[in-house]
């Protein structure tokens, strides 16, 4: 696969173990599924429903490695760590409220970029010529 | 004795004035407030011993019905320790010596004693005879001490003739109670030297004690010792040796073994922790050749890539014995639950099974062998497994038959069943001059050629030592191309078919010979039904494995990993409730449960599985997928019911397969048996 300047599909290319077939569904995957998740968490946010937020990145957490993106991996756990850990980190309700929203709009951000990549790759995979 | 004590006489004399008289005497002194009881006869007075306790006997000679020293015999003869003062006319000084010979404590003539004096007499008498009673007391306690000493206790002449011994001088030495009269004890030091030293210590400093010497028996073993000794001038001037030995043999023994235990266990943790080092880069290897894509490699390299893993699997194999033998000989601790012994040899029997050779297996099963037996189940497979595949594994040609039978079970197991088994091979045997040491680690059989079968001689310490701990014992006879029968017993309880929840009855248990493709008659008559068809399925059939993820990429994931070995099918549920619905009417031999998923979260799940579908670890290893790094720290998942947990995302598929390997087989086994129904 050919070199991005931010995903890196090793981890997808390892896990499909050169099936183009799956790696086209891991693709398609990627493609649609973390848009809503992510939206789903701008808006957790936005509510500060901590609780349902946590459940979303958490899961997200074995989604985004396919990607190969390490900020956004590394700032999806953040989100993921940072809420596990809230009822026993002393941070105010507030600061956790700012320092959670940004985290989500930096990983919407994130993705926002890989996008492009990810449906490079899928092209490819489509048309390897 | 306490000043205002009251003491009870018993005065026996027949002259009314003499008792009078004593009673005046005694008025007047410091023992007015006493008991005295008048007997007139020797008779009365016995008869008044015989019912009462007296302190002091004040005896007359010549009574009514006694005259003489006759009186004092018979009252003595009667009751040996009265404490007697002679009353007596006689004032003859040789008449009181020899009342005092014939017993009594004291003496006292008729009109020549005062007041003052009889008091003193009688209170000398009692507190005289009291102390007597004392010292026969500790006299009596400290010869039974002697006498029941497990200590070698004696004294010796200076010239070291044996003077006085308990029985346990005699144990120790080895002699009977005539020969130690004629023995001097220096003989019986193995050491002169040593007898040498501690005489020399004896006259330096009069006593030695636990001084180390060894003693030769008159059977010529000798026994380590410890002994304590005084050298002691009698009364009469000699010297006497006055000794205790102890003898330490199997003490020493113990503490021998003790200490080698304690390195062995050192030995064996070295050992079990290098194994375990070992353990999961071997396991890596194997899984990493697995993921290698053969599609463009030639034959020759896809040759070393099966020698490598070839390899590997046999490195891993004894990895894991070593690390299985440790367990159990320090660590183990054996399960019990009811299981169905013809669903264990059947399973038996499908694992081992091979069409390729032309090996018959047959089990027989006699008729009052209960079918369902509690036990470790796992641990009583284990060593089927071993001693059936050794059968196999020896045997190119005939067949190999498992028998079993119930024995009587010994007094003290009541209620309890033993079990006899006995797996007989046609294979090349054992050489005559293995077999005392084919239990022993590291012992591995040559084939005809001279070469070592595969493996490192672990497996049949490993069954030893689990069928003693079932408190049962093995024992093997073979004959150099002819074959082996090992046979070996255990200890189980009855069973409650009731208490097994899962019982796989998905060929009929009463299938109990398989051969080839053929049938073979069972001990009864009855004939097995087996069709070509579920010998193949036997072969083809892949372990089941459900995983319980909502996430879709792992579930694609997953599943293509597990699939692409070729050994596992993946049946998925979306979440832990969906899980356990699955579970109700189907089986797997393994969960893979995500902690994290919606309408029933993998914990929940899991607890519902044991405590409500009631589905035991051992028959259902239940692994948690997560990415909680903490849940691995925490050991949570254990405290509800898994066995190990895989960490998401999974960078290295090979350690996670291997990983479920451990648990649908443990010790290894799972990478050798491809085939598992």
């Amino acid at each position: 696969m050919e070199n991005y300047k931010h995903i890196d599909l090793s981890y997808l290319e390892l896990m499909s173990d050169g099936d183009a077939d799956m790696k086209g569904i891991l693709l398609d995957m990627l493609l649609t599924e973390p848009s809503g998740e992510f939206d789903k968490m701008q808006k957790l946010a936005a509510e500060q429903n901590w609780d349902e937020l946590k459940q979303v990145s958490h899961k997200m957490k074995s989604t985004l490695p396919y990607v190969g993106f390490e900020e956004l991996t590394e700032t999806n756990k953040k989100i993921d760590k940072t809420l596990w850990e809230r009822q026993n980190s002393g941070i105010s309700e507030e600061t956790i409220a700012q320092t959670v929203s940004a985290l989500v709009n930096t990983v919407t951000e994130l993705y926002t970029k890989a996008l492009p990549e990810l449906q490079d790759a899928r092209n490819n995979l489509m048309n390897p010529v | 004795m306490h000043e205002n004590a009251q003491f009870r006489i018993l005065l026996v004399e027949d002259n009314p004035g003499d008792v009078r008289l004593v009673e005046i005497f005694l008025g007047e002194s410091d023992l007015k407030d006493n008991v005295i009881v008048n007997e007139k006869t020797l008779e009365g007075a016995i008869k008044a011993l015989d019912s009462a306790t007296f302190d002091v006997v004040l005896l007359d000679f010549n009574l009514l019905d006694s005259n003489g020293f006759e009186t004092l015999e018979n009252l003595l003869a009667a009751h040996p320790k009265a404490n007697v003062i002679v009353f007596t006319g006689m004032e003859d000084t040789n008449f009181g010596i020899r009342a005092l010979q014939a017993g009594a404590q004291d003496y006292l003539v008729k009109g020549n004693f005062s007041s003052d004096y009889l008091a003193k007499t009688l209170r000398y008498a009692i507190e005289r005879n009291r102390t007597n009673r004392r010292l026969e007391k500790a006299q009596a306690r400290y010869k039974m001490i002697f006498e029941e000493s497990k200590d070698a206790i004696y004294i010796t002449t200076q010239k070291g003739e044996f003077v006085e011994y308990n029985q346990a001088t005699l144990d120790l030495f080895g002699y009977t109670d005539e020969e130690i009269k004629s023995i001097n004890i220096r003989a019986l030091y193995n050491d002169d030297n040593q007898r040498l030293a501690i005489t020399k210590e004896l006259k330096e400093k009069l006593f030695t004690k636990d001084y180390r010497i060894d003693i030769r028996q008159k059977d010529s073993t000798v026994r380590k010792c410890k002994v304590t000794a005084n050298l002691v001038d009698t009364d009469s001037g000699e010297i006497e040796y006055h000794g205790i030995i102890r003898d330490i043999t199997e003490q020493l023994e113990a503490e021998r073994l003790r200490e080698e235990n304690e390195k062995d266990q050192l030995k064996g943790q070295l050992l079990t922790m290098v194994s375990h080092e070992m353990r999961t880069p071997m396991n890596a290897i194997m899984g990493l050749i697995d993921l290698l894509p053969r599609e463009n490699l030639t034959n020759e390299q896809i040759g070393y890539l099966d020698s490598v893993k070839s390899a590997s699997q046999h490195l891993l194999k004894m990895i894991n014995d070593i690390l299985e033998l440790q367990k159990i000989e320090f660590n183990i601790k054996l399960e019990k639950g009811t299981f169905d012994l013809h669903d264990l040899l059947m399973n038996l029997i499908n694992i081992q099974y091979s069409a390729a050779k032309d090996v018959a297996i047959n089990i027989k099963i006699d008729d009052n062998v209960p079918r369902f037996v509690a036990g470790d189940e796992k641990r009583l497979n284990q060593v089927l497994i071993n001693i059936v595949s050794n059968a196999f594994k020896f045997t190119e040609k005939g067949e190999v038959c498992i028998g079993v039978k119930m024995i009587v079970p010994a007094e003290d197991e009541e209620g309890m069943v033993r079990l006899g088994f006995q797996i007989e091979d046609t294979g090349i045997g054992i050489p005559e001059d293995k077999l005392p040491t084919i239990f022993d680690p590291f012992v591995r059989v040559r084939d005809g050629q001279k070469k070592f079968y595969e493996g490192i001689g672990l497996g049949l310490s490993i069954v030893k030592r689990i069928i003693e701990l079932m408190d049962g014992d093995i024992s093997v006879s073979s004959e150099l191309d002819a074959g082996s029968v090992f046979s070996f017993d255990v200890l189980l309880e009855p069973g409650d078919e009731d208490s097994i929840n899962k019982i796989n009855k998905k060929i009929n248990p009463d299938l109990i010979g398989i051969n080839g493709n053929h049938l073979t008659e069972t001990n009864n008559g009855t004939q097995a039904i087996v069709i070509e068809e579920e010998l193949e399925e036997l072969s083809t059939k892949k372990i089941q494995i459900l995983l319980a993820e909502d996430n879709k990429m792992n579930q694609l994931v997953t599943r293509k990993q597990l699939e692409r070995t070729e050994r596992f099918e993946v049946t998925i549920a979306e979440n832990g409730l969906l899980a356990t619905e699955v579970l109700r009417e189907n089986e797997f031999k393994l969960v893979l449960m995500d902690i994290q998923m919606p309408v029933m979260e993998g914990y929940e799940a899991t607890e519902y599985i044991r405590k409500e579908l009631k589905i035991p670890p051992e028959v259902l290893p239940i692994l948690a997928m997560t990415a909680h790094a903490d849940v691995v720290d925490s050991d949570k998942f254990k405290t509800v019911g898994m066995q190990d947990c895989i960490v998401k995302p999974v960078d290295d598929w090979a350690a996670a397969i291997a990983k479920i390997d451990e648990w649908l087989l443990p010790n290894g086994e799972g990478q050798k048996v491809k085939v598992m129904v």
